[in-house]
């Protein structure tokens, strides 16, 4: 059904093979990348900063590696990041959204006041002390960015649950005699899927971005690891003589983000246009 | 007029408790970090007794919790501390840096509101068609663009090579030592302009465009996709159709009545963006060599200087949340039905 | 609008929006700072003149200014420092290894312990204030009475005593190479007295601290806005004067700005914006060097990098593992990715420095007699794992472990390298041996003032409190030789070469540590700077701005 509407938008159309042949890539990287040891961080240093040519497409780096295959690993680095960040912000904002908005009262004004105070901190202050408090690496980056996400699934969650509380199957399951807590998990939980799906599809690209920014900035994925951000970073130094460094990450995190982007934002169109509205963007 | 000032109340106090509560936050949170600031402010190869004595002079052999009363203590008197690695007062820092990362937010901003808005427009009432496709593109493009991947291409293409705006910095060194900008507000560009500093004034111009242009793609991509919707939506109402049956011309439809009920979403996200632009800005900063505060406070976080992150939190936290009560009012105050 | 019902006219809404805005515009501008401190040199250009389009730009990579105070600079500042300040005497490491300054000349009694000086006639502070012993005392007591910076050079020195207007004579409790420690260029700088002689100033390291400066030196701090840029501009009454044969080009004005981006620093020297850029990438220094316009000029400096062996940890405590890995490092694949950067060190004093002693024992790359000590260790095949820690961000000592991971994995020997901040990093060191946190640590170390006691002793020596011996080397031996040493340094420098040959052989043997490099600094500059001469003693990537000049 919604695959339907999707094909009827040829630009989801074309992001969605974009996004399947990136997992495509990510998933068959050992076999797909001419030089998997590239993963390993092997030096060839007789190699170093050869422009791209039939050996090496995308050139080499510092160390000799290829960068076409660290590009095929990055992708593997990205797609899982991406997805952990949105998945550990949902995990942590969704049901505490659900509680706020069913529960309303003082849980409500506690849960959305500690909401608000998250989003009122500059994101980017928070995520980068956390990361330097918890130490540089990509795991590390992942969970400082999901600490500043968290709140928008919350608000999300809220407002959609806060609608659902006054319709009448809640009252009907009340009188049966069923539990609060049984209610938000079998009803509202379920039904205030849609938005946050679609939220975080959107979202995606976004996380990607920013974990990249966290290692560009040396806070996230460390050297060797060929994470898209800190080529990009290692490749800024050098980028008037090896030029093709900095460039086809740059390029990657590009098409990336944005194939993830008009997949969420065609999904978005088609499924409601009035979800926008509830999130207060 | 009362239930105004009740409310404006409500809110400054809401404020309050979350500004309180991002200073608890940061305060603790930085001490988590495995670092010694007796050590780094002493210099780094000093001896121990002098980093045991420095450690005393900094107050950082008290408690936490005394800590943090003190240094609100501090706050509440007009202190902010003092920095561990610039040995200057942090709020004559703040007031230092924060000018440049507010020119180049607003220039920002005004950059992806001239292109995003009318764009958004367009693209609402030609649904569909290629132009609306073509923006949809753009305006994803925007929020997808690694900030500092197209900083360093704007720097190829119009420094390096066209020759046309400078690579880095707010104005030209040249300048800055024979016709200097008197200092007013801070804002380069006003007070240069002020001053009647003309040269000086389109030097300024020159140096703020690129990274404008490199910080404005996220923003001018929400602005866009915000309007657009906002636009199709509206275009949709009810009373619009009202007003098309009365015979009024598309375009006073368009920009009269729909654009200004547009605006708000629009306006929420510009609030947003520019909010965003000032601290999330550093990697811009970082790229054009822009003193701002995302720079301050990201050597601040490398060199764990406490009191720099605290207050920069804050400060930055204190305007998000100013911004957002004028976001709301000014909401309020153009569309009637809107309740506070 | 409606509050609560009750509608709200457009007004009152403007005249509420109005209020709030006027009042965080209110707040701004009262704490707003104030212009730039305008310059503070009283003195006039007088008849010593440099033209003023002689201005020297050089873009830095980080923000280098932390404490300008010159009883605190303990820090990169030195690159102005140098400048602005003056000691007693200059170390230049030839023959003789110190040359006058401050003082003409100096003597000293044969036990070491009493040493007097004559000092310059002549010489004017910034301020105007004449130089004479009163000042000589005044930078002394001040920083011993505030323990700051590098105050511990002095710990040899019982008093200083003022003989009469033109000598100060130093009392030490025990012998140590005065001549050195007074040519340091941390904690020896000497300034104005007089510099509160209103009463005004409340307190001198604030005052020092938003850009004022109180040296003798030929350059004055100008402007400073931190992290931005600082300029110095000359002072025309500067004792060494600005005449000789090329004194219309002599640099009238210096400008440090801050430019933390590598490729903009590479644009900046390309296009001549700048006469200098620091750390410039070796891949970019490499395709710009033969420009027309630019210059490289290559220099030995006293800064060196070293991977200490934790010899109390599980695997490295036994000497023969440690001497193991250190066969297993490939010394000359590391320097080829150096692109000329690197030295391979002979010891633990850098090459060219005095201590530096030429037929040290050298490790290099051999997997066969590392796999011959492992099985006598009773690992043939290796079977563990080694944690090395780097400092984040810095390439050198990266790139060093990723080399050294890929040589120890045909010893079937595990590498995990790490990359932590600095802080952080430093916090793990001073936990202390009874903690297993690392097996290699790998930073840099560099001379406070030109003795090899100041590496010997700071890296290796037995600590109580663990705080830069990384290794946690504790050899009562190794300890004994060096303390013999630096006493005999100032009375019986050759014997004091021997014991220090001694301690490093100690080292070596002991295989404390890999000694990774010495760092060879590349300064690209444009080719109008002429009279360039680098002195390592004087820091890192210091200009002697006095001695240079800008060819039209």
């Amino acid at each position: 059904m919604t695959l339907h509407i999707l094909r009827k938008n040829p630009l989801s159309f074309i992001s969605l093979i974009i996004i399947l042949f990136l997992v495509f890539l990510a998933v068959f990287a050992s076999w797909l990348a001419p030089y998997p040891d590239a993963y390993q961080g092997t030096p060839h240093v007789e190699d170093k900063y050869q422009p791209p040519s039939l050996t090496h497409l995308f050139g080499t780096e510092y160390l000799g590696r290829d960068v076409f295959s660290l590009v095929i690993f990055g992708t593997r680095l990205s797609l899982t990041a991406g997805l952990m960040i949105v998945a550990l912000s949902v995990v942590i904002g969704w049901p505490l959204g659900v509680i706020a908005g069913y529960s309303g009262g003082k849980i409500d004004d506690l849960i959305m006041r500690t909401t608000d105070m998250f989003l009122a901190f500059p994101s980017l202050v928070l995520a980068l002390v956390i990361a330097f408090v918890l130490g540089p690496s990509l795991i590390n980056s992942m969970i400082a960015i999901s600490v500043t996400w968290w709140p928008w699934y919350t608000r999300l969650a809220r407002a959609d649950a806060a609608s659902l509380k006054e319709r009448t199957f809640v009252e009907a399951s009340k009188a049966i005699g069923l539990s609060d807590r049984s209610i938000m998990v079998r009803h509202i939980l379920p039904n205030t899927m849609a938005p946050i799906i679609v939220q975080s599809t959107m979202d995606l690209g976004t996380a990607i971005l920013a974990e990249a920014g966290l290692s560009f900035l040396g806070l996230g994925a460390q050297p060797p690891t060929p994470e898209w951000g800190l080529m990009i970073s290692a490749g800024r130094a050098v980028a008037f003589s090896a030029w093709w460094y900095a460039t086809f990450p740059g390029v990657f995190i590009f098409l990336t983000a944005m194939a993830f982007n008009l997949f969420g934002d065609g999904l978005r169109e088609a499924l409601d246009p009035r979800l926008r509205r509830i999130r207060g963007e | 007029m009362v239930d105004l000032k009740r409310y404006i109340v409500k809110r400054f106090l809401q404020t309050l408790i979350i500004v309180l509560g991002i200073s608890f936050i940061t305060f603790f949170l930085s001490r988590v970090a495995p670092s010694d600031p007796a050590a780094l402010w002493v210099g780094i190869h000093a001896r121990a007794e002098q980093i045991q004595r420095a450690r005393v002079e900094l107050g950082l052999d008290q408690p936490l919790y005394v800590q943090y009363f003190i240094y609100m203590g501090d706050l509440l008197q007009g202190s902010w501390g003092t920095s561990y690695r610039t040995r200057q007062p942090v709020l004559k820092d703040l007031m230092f840096y924060m000018p440049a990362s507010m020119e180049l937010a607003v220039i920002g901003q005004i950059i992806a509101s001239v292109v995003g808005l009318p764009l958004g427009v367009i693209a609402a009432s030609k649904k569909n068609t290629k132009i609306d496709h073509a923006s949809r593109i753009l305006a994803i493009a925007g929020v997808s663009l690694p900030v500092f991947w197209i900083g360093l291409l704007l720097q190829i293409i119009f420094s390096r090579t066209l020759g046309i705006f400078p690579i880095e910095g707010r104005l030209d060194t040249t300048i800055q030592m024979t016709m200097p900008i008197q200092r007013i507000t801070g804002f380069f560009l006003f007070d240069s302009l002020v001053t009647g500093n003309f040269v000086a004034f389109f030097d300024a111009l020159r140096h703020i465009i690129l990274p404008a242009i490199a910080l404005s793609s996220y923003s001018m991509g929400l602005s866009l996709r915000m309007t657009r919707s906002s636009m199709i939506e509206i275009l949709r109402e009810k009373y619009l159709k009202t007003a098309r049956a009365f015979g009024l011309p598309e375009n006073t439809i368009r920009f009269k009545y729909a654009l200004k009920n547009a605006i708000v979403p629009t306006l929420m996200v510009m609030g947003i963006s520019f909010s965003w632009s000032l601290t999330g800005a550093f990697l811009v900063e970082v790229i054009f060599n822009w003193p701002g505060l995302g720079t301050y406070v990201w050597r601040a976080i490398l060199a764990v200087d406490y009191p720099v992150i605290v207050g920069v939190s804050i400060i930055a936290s204190l305007i998000i949340v100013i911004i957002n009560l004028i976001l709301d009012l000014v909401q309020a105050w153009i569309d009637p039905r809107v309740r506070l | 609008m409606l509050v609560n019902g009750k509608a709200i006219t457009k007004l009152q809404g403007v005249v509420i929006l109005v209020v709030i805005v006027a009042a965080i515009g209110g707040v701004y501008f009262v704490a707003r700072p104030s212009a730039p401190p305008e310059s503070t040199s009283t003195t006039e250009m007088t008849s010593a003149v440099a033209n003023p389009t002689k201005i020297f730009t050089t873009a830095e990579d980080y923000d280098f200014v932390t404490d300008i105070d010159p009883a605190y600079s303990f820090s990169g500042e030195i690159v102005a420092m140098a400048n602005v300040y003056e000691g007693l005497l200059v170390y230049t490491g030839g023959n003789p290894e110190v040359k006058p300054s401050l003082a003409t000349s100096y003597d000293a009694t044969p036990d070491g312990l009493t040493w007097t000086f004559k000092l310059r006639e002549g010489v004017k502070f910034h301020d105007g204030t004449p130089f004479n012993a009163t000042a000589v005392k005044y930078s002394f007591d001040r920083i011993r009475e505030l323990g700051a910076g590098a105050v511990y050079i002095w710990d040899p020195v019982k008093e200083l005593k003022i003989i009469d207007t033109y000598t100060v004579q130093y009392t030490l409790s025990y012998a140590a190479p005065l001549q050195r420690i007074v040519s340091s260029v941390y904690g020896a700088w000497i300034y104005s007295p007089n510099i509160n002689k209103t009463g005004d100033i409340k307190d001198l390291h604030d005052w020092f601290n938003a850009g004022h400066d109180a040296g003798t030196g030929p350059y004055m701090f100008e402007t400073l806005e931190r992290g931005v840029q600082l300029t110095l501009t000359y002072f025309g009454d500067y004792w060494e004067g600005w005449g000789g044969p090329h004194a219309a080009d002599r640099i009238a004005k210096v400008v440090f700005k801050i430019v933390e981006d590598p490729a903009v620093r590479v644009q900046m020297i390309e296009s001549g914006s700048v006469q200098h850029a620091a750390a410039i990438p070796a891949q970019e220094r490499k395709r710009i060097q033969n420009e027309t316009g630019i210059r490289v000029s290559w220099e030995n400096t006293y800064f060196s990098h070293y991977a200490f062996l934790n010899t109390q940890s599980p695997n490295l405590k036994d000497k023969l593992v440690r001497q193991a890995i250190s066969y297993a490092f490939p010394y000359q694949d590391y320097i080829i990715t150096g692109e000329g950067s690197y030295i391979q060190p002979r010891g633990a004093i850098p090459t060219g420095m005095w201590g530096h002693i030429d037929d040290l024992y050298q490790y290099q790359l051999n997997l066969t007699k590392a796999k011959e000590l492992l099985t006598q260790a009773g690992h043939p095949n290796g079977g563990f794992k080694l944690i090395y820690y780097y400092i984040s961000g810095v390439e050198a000592t990266g790139s060093a472990g990723q080399l050294w991971k890929a040589e120890l994995a045909k010893l079937g020997i595990e590498l995990d390298v790490r990359g932590m901040t600095w802080p952080s990093l430093w916090e793990l060191m001073k936990q202390g041996p009874d903690k297993y946190n690392y097996d290699i640590v790998a930073f840099a170390w560099w001379p406070t003032f030109i003795t090899p006691y100041d590496f010997m002793f700071n890296m290796w020596h037995t600590e109580k409190t663990p705080l830069w011996n990384a290794a946690y080397y504790y050899n009562p031996q190794y300890d004994q030789l060096i303390d013999e040493a630096y006493k005999l340094e100032g009375p019986q420098p050759d014997q004091a070469l021997k014991l220090y040959k001694q301690a490093q052989q100690v080292l070596i043997d002991d295989a404390a540590t890999v000694f990774l490099d010495d760092l060879r600094l590349a300064f690209v500059m444009r080719s109008n700077v002429q009279g360039f001469q680098y002195h390592a003693a004087i820091g890192y990537d210091t200009f002697v701005f006095w001695e240079m000049w800008l060819e039209s």
